[in-house]
């Protein structure tokens, strides 16, 4: 009786959730709600929407369009929840929400099939705002991004260095950085190349940051928002451990938004002179020819070289000032690697080169210009080289190579520069050969030699020795069985004919001396000690068999078996 | 005592007479060569030609003789033919600087076609002839003679094992010998190949003038002929193709052929 009851119980246990579950119908809510305070999101951050569904599960887009907002489908939960009394399956659909410029959004209506029939959520507004970049908003977050400029009022194309900071709260909570993002149409940023890892406090609280300093130039004037900046970076999850368990800690992902800053980027003032090439920042300038003597027509490489700070990305070739139509030249090239380019700070160099070519005796080259924006003095500057002394012949005299090359100080100034090596014209073939011919039997042969031939005989002549010495020893062998079936011919075979201890002592030196014969056939070149043992007791062994001396045929007592059964073992290991 | 004296002198003067025709005989070919190359150097390049052809003809074999034809070949405007000529001279005398340069420079004005060479084949090209073969010929014996050793001999029955061993390595070695040579024989020398001597040669896709064009094949370029069937030759040709080719636009470099064909 109590088993019934018990079974009763258990049933009753586990149909009342599909009871409920069945008639969800009845209880059936789709609901949307923003997890944000006041529905406000800080710009670029990610804020949490979630749609429930009470009453079973239905199939959520992974996007939802919305203008000016980002919202992307994170994850699904599901359970059991009271919903008006009645226990109900409940399904929570998150997703992320995100914008990126300010001003009010409207997140739609969400309608989803369920049963036949189409179910909505209400529409919700959130705000994007401004975040709040205080020390003491910071300090209550557990992780965001800072991006900071060195000033936010600058020109056009002027360099202008800036950093990305990733704070985490805790030690050495932040493990690497994986990805950094600053975007904007009306600008150029160079890209983050080192990252550097520290901590410190904001607010009493102790955060490890990871900054990414990088430069940017601006190309149009005007108000521009910068930002927000996105980090992903990997932090520890166990809080930032040492040594072997720092090794072990897990790590998550985590995408920190930067906040945004509000420049001014000023045009160029007007009025440019002719020889502005688009560098802006303070510069110098060394020219350098590679020739000061030569003929009419001869070129002449002038190489350049500019150095300082400031942007040498936009900066074009210094400026031929002369418009003497007899001076020919052609475009210009530039040279400018990552590891020469200024960072608005430090220095950086570019080179450029260029071919002109005088058409008449010129006596010097004129001067090159090359002006640029400095934004400190807001002012442009023109920089002009010396002109330089050359002697232009035009009888065909040969010319000389300049012995400093370019790029070298002057203490190294016994270095020349090497030549080029002249390459074959092949312009007509060679004459014949006037030498008597060295007449040859024959060209290298194609095919085997007399030598070969040679070696081949020799070499089967060792093997056919071999192998015709071995089948006259196995045929001779083969005889041997034939004529004495059940003769031993090996060592190893008579050492298993060998009677034990107990066996007639004729029978057992007879065996031990068959052994002992087909042991010396076998073992021709065995040392002078062993030969004596076997010889000893070859004529112990003839001793009892042909000398008369014993008639007994008494059974061979054991330890003499023994003893012998040993000599032979030991022989068959040798 | 005079008859011996009479016999003795009659043997000593046909002694000399022998040598000294023997000797006129050895340079005739010498006397023809440098009259070609006097006719050369004068220009009469269609005699230079005939001369040095004759030398040919009896089977006279000089890388000189063959740089030389080469040359007036040229001369002559038979450009396919030079070549064909220079790649014989190189085969008499593989590092003849002449050769090699001359060949450099028709490379150049005809733009040819030619097998490249790779790593492999360039290390063969400078190792002597037959090595892949004398390779597998000393470890197969070695490795023959090491296995019937060990099967075969009661003396070397105790290092039975170590025989066996390397018996079987050297019999995988006389393997890679002997494929070495086949690779040698096929793809590295150059007896194996023809040179296109003929101006507008073209490889085409049947044996028929009707035929599309596999590729164009400008004199000098070097082709292995697989197979031959009537006037046309079925050929491999550098760049990975195939194709046929009129057996009359081709020489083999070696042997030389009768002039004439």
């Amino acid at each position: 009786m109590p088993r019934r009851i018990v079974i009763f119980l258990l049933t009753l246990f586990f149909a009342l959730p599909l009871t409920a579950q069945d008639n969800s119908g009845a209880q059936t809510i789709f609901s949307s709600e923003l997890l944000n305070a006041d529905n406000k999101i800080p710009i670029g951050e990610y804020g949490t929407l979630v749609f429930r569904f009470a009453g079973g599960d239905v199939d959520m887009p992974a996007q939802i369009p919305a203008e000016g907002l980002e919202i992307s489908h994170s994850q699904k939960h599901s359970n059991f929840s009271d919903v008006n009394g009645v226990s109900t399956f409940v399904t929570t659909h998150f997703y992320r929400v995100r914008g990126t410029e300010l001003g009010q959004y409207r997140i739609p209506s969400v309608s989803v099939p369920f049963k036949g029939s189409e179910v909505s959520t209400q529409p919700i507004v959130v705000a994007i705002h401004e975040r709040d970049d205080s020390d003491a908003a910071n300090a209550s977050r557990s992780e965001f991004g800072k991006l900071e400029l060195d000033k936010t009022e600058f020109y056009v194309n002027e360099i202008v260095p800036f950093t990305m900071t990733g704070y985490v709260r805790g030690r050495n909570s932040i493990n690497d950085v994986v990805r950094a993002q600053l975007e904007h149409e009306s600008f150029i940023f160079k890209g983050f190349r080192n990252v550097r890892t520290n901590a410190s406090e904001i607010g009493n609280t102790l955060f490890s940051h990871a900054s990414l300093p990088s430069t940017f130039f601006a190309l149009k004037p005007g108000e521009h928002r910068l930002g927000p900046g996105m980090m992903a970076v990997r932090v520890l999850e166990s809080g930032g451990g040492r040594g072997l368990s720092a090794f072990f800690a897990r790590t998550s992902l985590k995408e920190l938004a930067t906040n945004t800053v509000t420049t001014t980027v000023k045009p160029l003032p007007e009025g440019a002179p002719a020889s502005f090439t688009g560098g802006v920042g303070v510069f110098l300038i060394n020219a350098k020819p590679s020739t000061t003597e030569l003929n009419v027509g001869d070129p002449i490489s002038m190489d350049f070289e500019v150095t300082g700070v400031g942007n040498l990305r936009t900066m074009s070739a210094p400026v031929f000032s002369s418009t003497d139509e007899n001076w020919k030249t052609f475009d210009p090239a530039k040279t400018l690697t990552d590891e020469e380019d200024s960072d608005g700070i430090e220095p950086g160099t570019v080179r450029f080169s260029q071919v002109i070519i005088p058409e008449f005796d010129a006596t010097e080259i004129p001067s090159f210009e090359l002006t640029y924006f400095n934004p400190i003095n807001a002012e442009y500057v023109t920089l002009k080289t010396d002109p330089i002394p050359i002697t232009v012949s035009d009888d065909g005299s040969t010319y000389e190579v300049l012995e400093e090359p370019l790029n070298v100080s002057s203490n190294n100034s016994e270095s020349s520069q090497a030549a080029d090596r002249p390459a074959p014209a092949f312009e007509d073939m060679l004459h014949i050969r006037l030498t008597s011919p060295r007449w040859m039997a024959e060209i290298s042969p194609g095919k085997p030699g007399t030598l070969y031939l040679v070696v081949q005989v020799a070499f089967s002549i060792a093997f056919c020795t071999i192998v015709g010495f071995g089948l006259f020893r196995w045929i001779k062998r083969h005889q041997l069985r034939i004529n004495h079936p059940g003769a031993p011919t090996t060592f190893k075979q008579s050492l298993k004919r060998i009677p034990k201890a107990g066996a007639p002592r004729k029978e057992f030196y007879h065996a031990v001396s068959t052994s002992l014969s087909l042991w010396q056939k076998e073992n021709t070149d065995a040392p002078p000690p062993v030969q004596d043992l076997i010889d000893k007791i070859t004529r112990r062994c003839e001793t009892f068999l042909y000398s008369g001396e014993s008639t007994s045929d008494a059974p061979i007592d054991p330890d003499e078996a023994g003893e012998l059964h040993s000599i032979l073992r030991r022989l068959q290991t040798q | 005592m005079k008859p011996h004296l009479t016999t003795f002198i009659r043997t000593v003067v046909a002694a000399v007479l022998f040598a000294v025709t023997c000797s006129a005989q050895a340079q005739e070919p010498d006397e023809v060569y440098l009259a070609a190359n006097t006719d050369f150097e004068s220009g009469n390049f269609e005699q230079a030609k005939l001369k040095f052809e004759s030398l040919v003809e009896k089977g006279l074999i000089a890388s000189e003789l063959y740089y030389n034809l080469g040359t007036t070949q040229y001369q002559l405007g038979n450009e396919g033919e030079a070549m064909l000529w220079m790649r014989r001279a190189m085969l008499a005398e593989p590092d003849m600087p002449d050769a090699r340069q001359n060949v450099e420079f028709l490379r150049t004005r005809l733009g040819f076609l030619e097998f490249d060479d790779n790593a492999l084949d360039k290390v063969l090209r400078k190792s002597p002839h037959g090595t892949g073969r004398w390779i597998g010929t000393l470890c197969l014996w070695t490795g023959l003679i090491c296995l019937s050793g060990a099967f075969f001999s009661e003396r070397f029955r105790p290092n039975r094992s170590t025989l066996i061993t390397v018996g079987v390595i050297l019999a995988m070695f006389s393997i890679v010998g002997f494929q070495l040579q086949r690779y040698l024989d096929r793809n590295v020398d150059s007896r194996n190949f023809s040179t296109v001597v003929a101006p507008n040669a073209a490889a085409l896709t049947a044996p028929s003038p009707d035929a599309k064009a596999v590729i164009a094949l400008p004199p000098g370029s070097e082709v292995r002929v697989l197979q031959t069937s009537g006037q046309w030759c079925y050929a491999d040709i550098p760049g990975d193709l195939r194709g046929w080719i009129k057996s009359s636009q081709l020489k083999a470099n070696w042997p030389v052929p009768p002039i004439d064909s």
